[in-house]
């Protein structure tokens, strides 16, 4: 499963609900599937809609766990 | 001199109280995958914690306990895993999150990735406050089960596309409305409303041989969950089971009243995969209040009136769909006369004790309502009825 590391103020822009999210500085940890199924993001790819929100795509957990706990 | 003093205070209605359990994470649910091939959980709980709300609605029956919505005041908050608290448990420490603040006070962020193939069953209690009364109410939720499938390529799965914990609140269905309504000739259409509430819930099956989604060569059986160690196989004669299919259960909510079911799934006769979930009706506060504000004329006899029934911030229509609903007038010579039974009334103004003089003139026009129960088979305990095209009547 793929995680981005998304803009907490754009998820905000957005209306995406960001309690309960992980978060580091000013960056809030989505997972693929709330991006993916997202009704507010639009896009074919999960790129596209990551780009939506300053996503930086992690292909794996331990990449971005590595991030947040650094 | 002073007199004995007398202590006078105010008088307020006790609390009834609704718990219930939800997963608020759709996108991080209470199963979780290992997937072997590479070592990852999907989700991983520690990125994407799993979120579980105790669901706290109280109401008084006479509108003093102001927001039906509860968590805020709950006190003495504690999560259970496998009926062991929460902060007792070393593998649970730094783990987890119980939420403090507002409508979500109660609620748990879930940290720990499980081991592949384990579960755990979770609960919350807590003591509600009522300040009104100076008293706690103890609280306590139905266990959730988080588990953890390991992903193999030569495993099976199951999944359901419904919710595992499916809740009926027949106020409103509207589905049931209208065929309330096609029954007593107010709608005439005989398609209903299918939003998700309504009472025919179908329950989506899919069997997986690793990750490919299997489309033949399966077949499913429903078992019902009597106990922790005992489960019975569903057969024709469990008529809340309208149908049931490798790739969809067809369930009627109305008969069920709180029941947990295990899909299991075989392959070549050999069990390989199995899913559970439960029903259970709901029964949210509501308020009634009669409608018919007009006074009584002079050579008026009889008095009509229809109730109003609020719940949940709308108003239910054809409420006696759902509760019993009974009338009662209260006049200067007799109090707690007891009309019919239903949505309106017209009760004989003489016989309920209306007079015709100013100290006598008056009736007070009230309803008690509770919430129906869950509907049965018409039978006589051997034959069971029927309507002309063979479908099986119910009531309630």
């Amino acid at each position: 499963m793929k995680y981005i590391l998304a803009s907490k103020d754009k998820c905000q822009e957005l209306g995406i609900k960001i309690s309960g999210h992980i978060t580091k500085d000013s960056r809030v940890v989505l997972n693929e599937k709330e991006v993916a199924f997202s009704p507010v993001l639009s896009g074919l790819t999960i790129e596209e809609k990551a780009n939506m929100v300053d996503g930086v795509i992690y292909n794996t957990a331990s990449e971005l766990l590595n991030i947040i706990n650094s | 001199m002073e007199t004995n003093r007398k202590r006078i205070r105010r008088d307020f209605a006790p609390l009834n109280v609704a718990v219930a359990i939800a997963c608020d994470t759709a996108y991080s649910p209470l199963m979780q995958v290992y997937n072997g091939s590479d070592g990852e959980f999907e989700p991983n709980r520690l990125l994407s914690p799993t979120i579980i709300r105790p669901i706290i609605t109280a109401y008084a029956a006479d509108g003093s306990w102001p927001h039906p919505s509860a968590n805020s005041q709950l006190a003495e908050m504690k999560w259970f895993v496998n009926g062991k608290e929460i902060t007792t448990l070393s593998s649970w420490s730094g783990l987890y999150e119980i939420d403090t603040v507002g409508s979500t006070r109660g609620s748990i962020s879930v940290l720990k990735n499980l081991l592949p193939n384990s579960e755990v069953s979770l609960h919350f209690e807590a003591r509600l406050v009522d300040n009104r009364l100076g008293v706690t109410l103890p609280i306590k939720t139905d266990p959730v089960v988080l588990s953890t499938v390991d992903q193999a390529e030569d495993t099976y799965g199951m999944s359901i596309g419904e919710s595992r914990n499916i809740r009926y609140n027949p106020l409103i269905d509207l589905l049931d409305l209208h065929e309330y309504k096609v029954a007593h000739g107010i709608a005439s259409s005989e398609s209903g409303a299918y939003d998700g509430n309504q009472y025919i819930r179908t329950i989506p099956v899919e069997m997986y041989a690793g990750e490919s989604r299997m489309t033949s060569g399966y077949t499913v059986k429903v078992y019902r969950i009597t106990d922790i160690n005992t489960q019975v196989e569903i057969t024709s004669s469990d008529y809340e089971f309208i149908s049931i299919a490798p790739s969809q259960i067809v369930i009627d909510l109305r008969l069920i009243e709180k029941a947990d079911y295990l899909i299991k799934g075989f392959v070549n006769g050999k069990e390989q995969a199995k899913c559970q979930f439960s029903v259970k009706r709901v029964r949210p506060a509501f308020r009634c209040s009669p409608t018919n504000e007009s006074s009584i004329l002079p050579m008026q006899t009889e008095r009509y009136d229809e109730v109003l029934v609020e719940s949940e911030g709308r108003n239910i229509p054809c409420p006696g769909r759902a509760l019993k609903i009974t009338w009662f007038t209260d006049t200067a010579t007799k109090t707690n006369v007891q009309h019919n039974e239903g949505d309106t009334t017209l009760f004989d103004l003489r016989k309920a004790g209306v007079k015709d003089e100013y100290p006598d003139d008056w009736a007070d026009v009230y309803v008690k309502a509770t919430h129906k129960d869950v509907h049965c088979i018409a039978s006589d305990g051997s034959d069971i009825y029927t309507d002309e095209s063979g479908n099986i009547l119910i009531f309630n």
